[in-house]
């Protein structure tokens, strides 16, 4: 069930409407966990099962380990059997297959004949996501950072939550949980700006991300029959569509549960307007990067120890980072260009700070638009890696890339492609000057609410007929 | 009244100014939302092909003829199926090709993939926009005698659903096996009417927008007289050898399917309409292949049987143009290639066309009531 279907415009007001008529809290949760199940059921019955059972599951380790009587061994156990049972369900329906093939690919390599067996395992949609749910919670209530959930539902409403289980943004319990037991009220402003949001969203994802797709598609399936001019656009629209159909799926959710009285995390902050990788990431799938930071990157020392055990940390973060979106070569190899760019920058940065005035040159508006215009191609360079769907298929649209060929160009919603980079420009510079924001406070409520329903109609006139999965769907 | 009081109530009066702007913001987007979706329905009347596209393009084309038409030249509209859209073709007529000014008004009313329901909904929905022709051709062929022809694939559903006009209940609704699922069917695929009708809006309205797979554009391979001529040209065109083999496989199929009563139900309900309407009506059997016309008994009885039973009943005149095209003009063993389509189209000129033009009484009144 698609964010942007019939099927979800209907199931959501049947709760919505539910949701609010509901005068008990209590009723209000059973409701969402409901509603939450049904949802993930919707695509596979089975694999929802899955997800209450491994969530079930780690609610009671977690009160094991919050136990008074719980020793530091107990708790240590506890902990690690959580660790190896929630990465063992991801590593056996994400890795399994990738691990496998690649230790045949490495015995075919030293001449060695094998055979590995292929699992016949189908991918649970939003595994990776609730699964860091899952390990952040354990983890916290082992570092006594917050204390176990009592309440089984609550707990599993945390995980289950319908609108970030499949796709984010990774909630932390210590934000969450306590909305649960909160009483909820009815609140307008909250209404208003959870359509906001969802509109917002509805127009990234189903206008241009969708349209992004038909002119990207093609290329990346067949880099070698297109010139480089569609190659180079291709990969543009790539960068703008996986920004949209992912800050369209989060603000979509973070509307969605703004409706529902819940705040989710922020997810991304403009971040084609980073003028630096490091600051990228900051803006990028803050949700994913500050979850890498706190159970990974610091862990593993962070940037307090030697220069050279930093760039290994970034190299260790981000390819494992990459690892966590998809199990193939390609994404782990995005995930290590990602690292040598921080790595680069890091030293870049150090580089300047020993030259004021090229760091004053770089800092001024001319050379602020250059840096951003460096990181972004820097960036949707890396994407290439991340959408080939081979190695080989990503090596072809690279050569495509740096060698200039002649060849054809995709004649399919060309103009439309342009005229919505041209609108998320736009857009952007709307955003990043808050005209958007002083609009919203300034306009009259009719006109407001108008423009709104306008908005919507547009966005579902310029829908392409097929719609598209969310890319991360499948992470 | 303390300076803390009056900062409580100076805060409290803000946010309630605050929630009253908040509610009338989602109030206007909510009933904004509706009626936004609601223009769908006069504005689709407007501009049929908003709607649907072959159908919406022939209404708005065949209008234009009409607005141009002198009185005393007559409008005839043939409505029916692919085999109507590929095979009559008026630019070959002379009538309509010598004399654009003066001849008469020729027009294909072919709906791809339709049947002997969908031709009575058409001219239902031509007659309630005001256009009256002075003569209805009736598409005819043993196809439509059966259920499966009728339906649109795996539903029981003469029209697709998003293609159906509510108007249409009137005539789905008594003949539609299941017309719960109908309304429901419909419903469904109109609840967000603007969202549910994109595909057909976009290639209206902004072609380039839409992948070339994707685009429907029959339109784009129709001529100015209805006729879908083009169209011949985007298929793969079939060997001798397996047009026979589609054609005889239809004739088995059909030797052993009763004649669909809500088939026989249509034709006379057509030939009703017309009557209390005033208009001449005649239905035409189709070209088709020579194994088709001397098919099995088992086939060829009822078949003729069921156009014997008709005529004896209504009166209406049924021109057989079974074997006004040779066998090598058919692409799949029904429909007709444009060669085929000149022949069959001279011919009726020939038989029913300049008859009815010699005889026209320009007092019967406009075509365009609206």
């Amino acid at each position: 069930m698609l964010f942007c279907s019939t099927a979800y415009f209907v199931f959501f007001c049947i709760v919505f409407a539910a949701y609010w008529a509901m005068p008990w809290q209590r009723a209000r949760v059973w409701l969402l966990l409901g509603a939450s199940v049904y949802f993930y059921a919707s695509w596979n019955k089975w694999l929802a099962l899955i997800i209450c059972v491994s969530t079930a599951a780690d609610y009671l380790i977690a009160r094991g380990m919050d136990s008074p009587t719980a020793t530091t061994g107990r708790r240590k156990l506890l902990l690690t059997v959580s660790l190896v049972g929630n990465l063992g369900l991801l590593c056996y329906f994400k890795y399994m297959n990738f691990f496998l093939h690649s230790v045949e690919e490495a015995l075919r390599a030293m001449g060695a004949e094998s055979s590995m067996p292929v699992l016949n395992v189908m991918l649970p949609i939003g595994i990776s996501f609730y699964t860091f749910e899952a390990i952040s919670y354990t983890v916290d209530v082992y570092q006594r950072r917050i204390q176990a959930e009592r309440n089984l539902f609550h707990f599993m409403l945390f995980i289950t939550f319908f609108p970030h289980l499949v796709a984010g943004p990774i909630v932390r319990a210590r934000d969450f949980l306590p909305q649960i037991s909160r009483s909820k009220h009815w609140n307008w402003a909250r209404l208003h700006l959870g359509i906001q949001y969802f509109l917002v969203g509805m127009f990234k994802k189903m206008v241009i991300a969708d349209r992004m797709a038909g002119f990207s598609d093609p290329v990346f399936a067949d880099p070698a029959s297109f010139g480089s001019a569609a190659v180079w656009l291709a990969m543009l629209a790539y960068a703008l569509q996986i920004y949209c159909d992912f800050s369209g799926y989060t603000d979509m959710a973070i509307g969605t549960a703004h409706m529902l009285g819940y705040k989710l995390a922020p997810n991304f902050n403009l971040p084609y307007l980073s003028a630096n990788v490091s600051e990228f990431w900051r803006r990028w799938h803050i949700s994913l990067s500050t979850w890498l930071r706190d159970y990974l990157f610091i862990p593993l020392g962070g940037s307090r120890v030697s220069e050279w055990k930093v760039s290994r940390n970034l190299i260790i973060v981000m390819a494992l980072g990459g690892l966590w979106h998809g199990a193939a070569w390609t994404f782990v190899v995005w995930g290590l260009l990602h690292g040598m760019f921080l790595i680069v920058h890091r030293e870049f940065r150090a580089f300047c700070e020993r030259r004021p005035s090229l760091d004053r040159a770089l800092q001024s508006p001319v050379g602020t638009v250059g840096r951003i215009a460096a990181t972004f191609l820097c960036v949707s360079f890396a994407w290439v890696f991340f959408r080939a769907t081979t190695f080989s298929a990503a090596i072809a649209f690279v050569k495509r890339l740096a060698f200039w060929s002649d060849g054809s160009m995709v004649e399919l919603t060309f103009h439309s492609c342009l005229t919505l980079a041209a609108v998320v420009l736009v857009c952007h510079i709307l955003m990043y000057i808050e005209f958007w924001k002083r609009m919203v406070e300034r306009l009259p409520p009719a006109v407001l609410g108008v423009s709104y329903a306008a908005i919507i109609t547009l966005t579902l006139i310029l829908t392409p007929e097929t719609a598209k999965v969310f890319i991360y769907f499948q992470f | 009244m303390s300076s803390h009081d009056t900062a409580v109530n100076t805060r409290a009066e803000r946010r309630s100014k605050r929630s009253r702007r908040n509610r009338a913001v989602v109030a206007w987007t909510f009933f904004g939302f509706v009626a936004l979706q609601l223009t769908f329905f006069p504005a689709s009347m407007l501009w049929p092909p908003i709607q649907d596209g072959e159908y919406g393009h022939k209404i708005v084309n065949l209008r234009n003829h009409l607005k141009q038409k002198p009185a005393d030249r007559p409008a005839i509209v043939m409505f029916g199926s692919s085999l109507t859209g590929w095979g009559l073709n008026p630019g070959a007529m002379s009538n309509v090709k010598a004399a654009p000014s003066r001849g008469a008004v020729v027009y294909n009313f072919g709906i791809n993939s339709s049947g002997v329901m969908v031709e009575l909904a058409c001219l239902k929905r031509l007659l309630n926009a005001g256009i009256r022709p002075d003569l209805v051709l009736i598409e005819t062929h043993p196809w439509f005698l059966f259920e499966g022809y009728n339906h649109v694939h795996d539903k029981h559903h003469f029209f697709p659903v998003n293609r159906t006009q509510l108007q249409d209940f009137s005539v789905f609704m008594r003949y539609d096996a299941n017309p719960t699922q109908l309304v429901f069917d419909w419903a469904w695929n109109h609840v967000i009417p603007w969202y549910d009708h994109r595909h057909d809006l976009q290639n209206t309205l902004l072609p380039k927008w839409v992948p070339r797979e994707k685009r429907i554009g029959v339109w784009d391979y129709t001529d100015q007289h209805g006729w879908e001529g083009g169209l011949t040209s985007q298929s793969t065109p079939l060997t001798p050898a397996e047009v026979l083999a589609s054609a005889k496989y239809h004739v088995e199929a059909m030797s052993y399917a009763p004649i669909f009563p809500e088939s026989e139900r249509a034709f006379r309900e057509i030939v009703a309409v017309c009557r209390e309407a005033k208009i001449p009506v005649t239905l035409v059997r189709m070209p088709e292949m020579t194994v088709m016309r001397e098919g099995p008994p088992a086939f060829t009885d009822k078949v003729e049987k069921f156009y014997a039973d008709l005529h004896k009943d209504t009166k209406v005149r049924i021109i057989d143009a079974r074997a006004w095209a040779d066998d090598a003009h058919f692409t799949d063993g029904f429909h007709l290639y444009p060669p085929g389509s000149i022949a069959f189209s001279t011919r009726l000129e020939r038989e029913l066309v300049t008859p009815f033009v010699a005889s026209f009484a320009p007092s019967a009144g406009t075509n365009l009531i609206r």
